[in-house]
C-alpha cells in the first residue's frame, strides 16, 4: 500500500511487543501470561513481514511462517504443563508454584 | 488505505490491552482472536496473503481453540454452571440475519473476483491432459 511508511509498521509492532511484555510481567494466570506471550509472537511477525515489503525480499515471510510453527508447537506444550501443573489445585496463580522437586 | 492502516493499528492495540486487563481468560481469548483478526488484515495490506490465511487458520483457528479447551479443563467443578433462562429466542433473528449478510458480502466478492479474473488456464490444462494416463496422476 503506497503511502503507509515502514516506521509506522515498526512502531505498531513495537507497541503490540510493549503491551505484551507488561501483561506477561504483570498477570499472574499462567494462560493470561501465555496469551501475551503470543501477543510478542505476533509483534515480531508483523515487523517480519513489514520488512519483507520494504526490501522485496521473501525471506521475511518465510521465517514468519516459521515463528507460527514454533508458536503452535510451544503454545501446545505450554498448555500441556499448564494443565498438568494446575490439575488438582483450585486456583491458578503461577506463584503458588514454588517447589521445584524431582 | 492509510485509514485502514490506522483503524487496524486501532484495533490491535485496544484488544492487545483488552487480552492483558481482562479478569476472565474467555475474554482474554476472544480479544486476542480479534487481534489475530486485525493482523491478518495487516498482513493482507502488506501484500502477504498466505501469512494472513496462515493467520487466521492456525492462529486464529487451531491455537486459541487449544487455549479454549484447557480454560475449559481447568475450570471444570470450580464453580456452578449457570442456567439461567435461555436466550436463544432473542438471539435467533440478528444470528440468521448476520448469516445472510455475510453470505450476501461473500457472494458479491466471488463474483466481483471472478468477473476480473483472467481466464482459467488451470482448467483448461487439466482437461486437456487428463487423457494422458502418464501425465494423470
Amino acid at each position: 500500500m503506497p503511502g503507509v511508511p515502514l516506521a509506522d509498521y515498526l512502531a505498531v509492532s513495537s507497541a503490540l511487543f510493549a503491551v505484551g511484555v507488561i501483561g506477561f510481567l504483570l498477570r499472574r494466570n499462567p494462560i493470561t501470561m501465555l496469551m501475551a506471550i503470543e501477543l510478542m509472537w505476533n509483534a515480531g511477525n508483523l515487523a517480519f513481514a513489514a520488512f519483507a515489503r520494504s526490501f522485496v525480499d521473501f525471506s521475511g515471510q518465510i521465517f514468519v511462517f516459521i515463528v507460527v510453527t514454533v508458536a503452535a508447537a510451544e503454545a501446545a506444550i505450554a498448555l500441556a504443563i499448564v494443565v498438568m501443573v494446575f490439575r488438582r489445585r483450585r486456583d491458578v496463580d503461577v506463584d503458588e508454584i514454588s517447589e521445584l522437586r524431582g | 488505505m492509510i485509514a485502514l492502516f490506522w483503524i487496524c493499528t486501532a484495533i490491535l492495540i485496544l484488544t492487545a490491552i483488552g487480552v492483558v486487563a481482562s479478569r476472565h481468560p474467555v475474554h482474554s481469548v476472544i480479544a486476542l482472536i480479534v487481534n489475530f483478526s486485525a493482523l491478518a488484515v495487516m498482513f493482507l495490506m502488506l501484500t502477504a496473503e498466505f501469512l494472513a490465511m496462515i493467520q487466521i487458520i492456525i492462529y486464529a483457528g487451531a491455537i486459541l481453540v487449544l487455549f479454549l479447551f484447557v480454560i475449559t479443563l481447568l475450570t471444570i467443578g470450580t464453580g456452578p454452571v449457570e442456567s439461567g433462562p435461555s436466550r436463544l429466542a432473542f438471539q435467533a433473528v440478528p444470528s440468521i440475519v448476520t448469516g445472510i449478510v455475510a453470505l450476501a458480502l461473500l457472494a458479491s466478492g466471488v463474483r466481483t473476483a471472478s468477473a476480473a479474473a483472467p481466464p482459467e488456464a488451470g482448467w483448461q490444462l487439466w482437461d486437456a491432459t487428463a487423457d494422458d494416463p502418464l501425465v494423470r496422476f
